[in-house]
């Protein structure tokens, strides 16, 4: 007999957390809502105990995970160095799928140049990363060459209105919640649940 | 190649479940977005006519003064222009 699923699958989105990357950011959680999954992030996890851990938990949980490594480059701050978090995230979900008890389904890697990945993760070769050119769009295209739902096939432009929604409440967002940006915990919260609320309305 | 996703479509409840929101902030945010005040950033003038209409249309030029003064002067100097004015 076939195993009843109750839960709605997620999504791991390992992503760089700054200012450059908030539009593409909220097209990621567009694009996943849009497909009917509930993106999930370290965001949540805000007490620093056992941090390591919660990842782990996180990402076994999550059917699926996205890792974009377009953003692994030194930073401007002093002392230069390049941001291993994603990469480091990306090897946690890989290492995790191999193990018998997973319920993993598959991880993608998001670049947004082409052969980048070849030179910076060459152990990755052979792997085609998704390239979003660093776009909107971009990422909207690659969420639906990545993903498929039999009988609710989301179209980009339908992706496109659920972004113009929740960047639109980007602003109200923050307010409410006395924040100047949006990778914090109850700010992540609020996006995907107006994600998921419009993707009802426009998808579904 | 593509995967296929298996399980129910995430809706906002189950999405708010997952996540720890509660029932209170949910109906919140549904509230907030039904009050049309997420429409995203507001159109201009010409952003409106192309949405509505589908191309581009003609809109009247907005008068400048000159051209108010010009409409309204006798027309008898409206037929020699401004210049002649001048000299007269």
């Amino acid at each position: 007999m076939a195993r009843v699923q109750k839960r709605s699958p997620e999504v791991f989105l390992n992503i760089p957390y700054d200012e450059k990357f908030e539009r593409l950011f909220l097209a990621f959680i567009s694009g996943i809502s849009a497909f009917g999954l509930v993106p999930r992030a370290t965001l949540e996890i805000t007490t620093s105990v056992r941090r390591l851990d919660r990842i782990l938990n996180l990402i076994r949980q999550c059917e699926y995970s996205i890792h974009d490594l377009s953003r692994v480059q030194m930073d401007r701050g002093f002392p230069p160095t390049p941001r291993f978090n994603m990469p480091f995230e990306l090897g946690l979900s890989v290492a995790l799928e191999g193990t018998a008890k997973s319920s993993r389904r598959g991880w993608f890697v998001c670049e947004s140049r082409r052969y980048r990945l070849g030179k910076s993760l060459s152990d990755l070769n052979g792997t085609d990363p998704f390239i979003h050119d660093g776009t909107i769009e971009g990422v909207f295209r690659e969420l639906g060459n990545m993903f498929r739902r039999p009988g609710i096939d989301p179209s980009v432009q339908q992706m496109r209105t659920i972004y113009r929604e929740l960047s639109g409440g980007l602003n109200v967002t923050l307010r409410k919640a006395g924040s100047r940006t949006p990778y914090t915990a109850r700010v992540f919260r609020d996006l995907c649940v107006l994600a998921s609320d419009a993707a009802e309305e426009v998808v579904l | 190649m593509r995967v296929t996703i298996t399980g129910p479509f995430a809706t906002a409840k189950d999405t708010a479940k997952i996540l720890g929101v509660s029932d209170k902030r949910l109906k919140e945010l549904q509230l907030l977005r039904s009050s049309g005040r997420l429409s995203g950033p507001k159109k201009n003038g010409w952003a409106l006519d192309l949405a509505k209409n589908g191309s581009k249309v003609s809109r009247t030029k907005s008068k400048t003064s000159a051209n108010k003064r010009r409409a309204s002067a006798p027309r008898k100097r409206r037929a020699r222009g401004k210049s002649a004015k001048a000299l007269a």
